[in-house]
């Protein structure tokens, strides 16, 4: 249903639509210019192909990164020596051996 | 959508899909004159319009996978082109300030004629149109882009709220409260240029 709540906006879209701004006028040229869908389809194409390169290199070389970080994690797991449990230099004082220094009140 | 253009069918999509470039070209032919009257009835003072134009097919092309074949191909490729102007227009920041004094004689008299209610008067054949859509150009200056996406499809082209929910993947509540901003505003502008035209639109 027609919004009738603004006759100003109302009238003046009818004028409007009478002057035929709403259709493209008759005998207008609508057809693509010389040429048009080629270039949109061979640039359509060039980037698909682009795109395709760009994920072939991105899969490639993350699987190569992948490969490397193991290795490398790999090898510091075998080089790096079995940890020797260190006795502490300062003995660790048994409970019993604690004792508060006595407090004097003045 | 006008029933001369030339019908997209299954079998001219397959043959896209599988990237025969010659259908692929033929396609964009067939669309061409539905994708241009979009560009041009939505941005009509727009000089990048091949441009713009070429976006819209590359879009159609990159997503053909996400088209189901529940719609007319016709239709998802105008909602493409829609929402590829939405964009436009929303990048299109500066709003032009204009001012009824800007007008020009023949703009201030149509403006006065239809304002008035005088539209028996006989109207300017020659040029008619265009004047209108510089008239209609400094009036939708004012609104937002999704404002006068909206009002354009429902009071110029006098699309339903449910086509144009289909053409623009808004929803019907949307469409509805933005319209009634855009008609409001619009109807205040007029109403200030007919009290005072020396005021801003």
């Amino acid at each position: 249903m027609k919004d009738q709540s603004h006759p100003k906006w109302n009238q003046f879209s009818a004028a409007l639509r009478e002057a035929g701004v709403a259709h493209r006028p008759e005998g207008e040229d609508l057809s693509a210019p010389h040429g048009f869908a080629t270039r949109v389809v061979s640039r359509f194409k060039a980037d698909q192909r682009a795109d395709a390169t760009g994920l072939n290199l991105w899969r490639r070389w993350s699987l190569a990164g992948a490969a490397c970080a193991l290795l490398i994690v790999g090898g510091a797991f075998l080089v790096k020596s079995p940890e020797v449990p260190t006795k502490p230099i300062i003995p660790v004082p048994a409970l019993d051996d604690m004792s508060l220094p006595e407090l004097s009140i003045r | 959508m006008d029933d001369r253009q030339p019908h997209i069918t299954p079998e001219i999509l397959d043959a896209v899909r599988g990237g025969d470039q010659a259908v692929c070209c033929q396609v964009v032919d067939m669309l061409y004159p539905l994708v241009i009257s979009i560009v041009r009835n939505h941005l009509p003072r727009t000089e990048a319009e091949e441009d713009l134009t070429q976006e819209i097919f590359m879009k159609m092309f990159s997503r053909m996978k996400q088209y189901s074949g529940k719609q007319p191909f016709e239709h998802w490729v105008s909602r493409i082109a829609l929402n590829t102007c939405y964009d436009r227009l929303r990048r299109q920041k500066a709003r032009r300030v204009a001012s009824f004094t800007e007008l020009g004689a023949e703009e201030a008299e149509f403006l006065d004629r239809t304002l008035l209610g005088e539209r028996d008067q006989p109207q300017p054949r020659e040029g008619g149109r265009e004047l209108a859509f510089e008239l209609l150009s400094k009036l939708f200056a004012s609104l937002k882009p999704r404002e006068q996406m909206v009002v354009r499809l429902l009071d110029l082209e006098e699309k339903s709220v449910a086509e144009v929910c289909e053409l623009t993947g808004w929803g019907a509540s949307r469409v509805r409260v933005t319209a009634m901003r855009a008609r409001r505003k619009l109807g205040e502008t007029l109403a200030r240029l007919e009290a005072d035209p020396h005021t801003q639109i």
